[in-house]
């Protein structure tokens, strides 16, 4: 019987979320919460009843930060080569 | 999924676990009521570790009440006090953060002091005696006890049952050279 399980959907939520308080940070953290949340998709979670929506929280964030970290590099680029 | 769901029922209550307060991240518990046994979910936000009580094993389950809400209460009240000692201060900015602060501990001494009077419950067995992190409150450990109990004493039964129509099975010890009768 096992006895110990680690909540990694929670973990990639926890990378997601908490480094927007310091907005900076997500340019780190978006990319591992991707990995954590693809990686351990399937990865056997509590035993208790639980559904895969905190992983698709946080890859929806982690991906809206992505997004806005591609677009902020883009402006300055362009901003840069005028 | 649906058959996992039907695994287990949530039992009221969710509590820390004592000690941990003082940890980086602490630790709650939480009960669930399986088929045949009681499963304590102690779990950091990260890790969940888990205890399984057989309904066949509990052997005794104790309610102490503590005196936890006064302390609770006199906590709450004396930060109250001291917040309204602020509010003497008569500054516009210094009374509307000290007089949000004083109605908020105000409310939860309120609250407090209306919920059920505090205990600490601890599972016994054979093996092990446990606390209930999440059973800190008497009326709700009463609650979810009377949920129990007919459980514990239906499976113990059963128990009894099974070992009372069980074949006898001795077992001969040879006796060793000291215990024999000497020659």
């Amino acid at each position: 019987l096992e006895n110990r399980r680690v909540l990694y959907d929670k973990i990639a939520l926890a990378l997601a979320l908490y480094p927007m308080l310091l907005f900076y940070l997500t340019f780190f953290t978006a990319p591992m919460a991707i990995f954590v949340a693809i990686r351990y998709w399937k990865a056997p979670s509590s035993i208790l009843p639980r559904t895969r929506v905190r992983f698709v929280i946080a890859l929806v964030l982690a991906v809206f930060q992505m997004a806005g970290w591609i677009a902020l590099f883009t402006f300055l680029i362009r901003g840069l080569s005028r | 999924m649906a058959g996992r769901e039907r695994e287990y029922a949530r039992l009221p209550g969710r509590g820390m676990r004592r000690g941990s307060a003082l940890q980086v991240i602490a630790t709650f518990s939480r009960l669930w009521l399986g088929k045949d046994h009681l499963l304590l979910v102690d779990s950091n936000g990260f890790v969940e570790t888990y205890k399984r009580f057989s309904f066949r094993d509990i052997q005794a389950i104790t309610l102490t009440q503590t005196r936890r809400r006064a302390i609770l209460n006199a906590i709450f009240l004396s930060c109250a006090v001291f917040c309204g000692l602020f509010i003497l201060l008569d500054h516009a900015a210094i009374t509307v953060v000290f007089g949000g602060l004083l109605a908020l501990f105000v409310l939860l001494a309120m609250i407090n002091s209306l919920s059920a009077p505090t205990c600490r419950c601890h599972l016994t067995t054979a093996v092990q005696t446990d606390e209930l992190p999440s059973l800190r409150r008497l009326a709700r450990a009463n609650r979810v006890l009377s949920r129990l109990r007919p459980l514990i004493a239906a499976a113990q039964s059963e128990a009894a049952e099974q070992g009372k129509n069980a074949p006898r099975v001795s077992v001969a010890v040879p006796l060793t050279e000291a215990q024999g009768p000497s020659s």
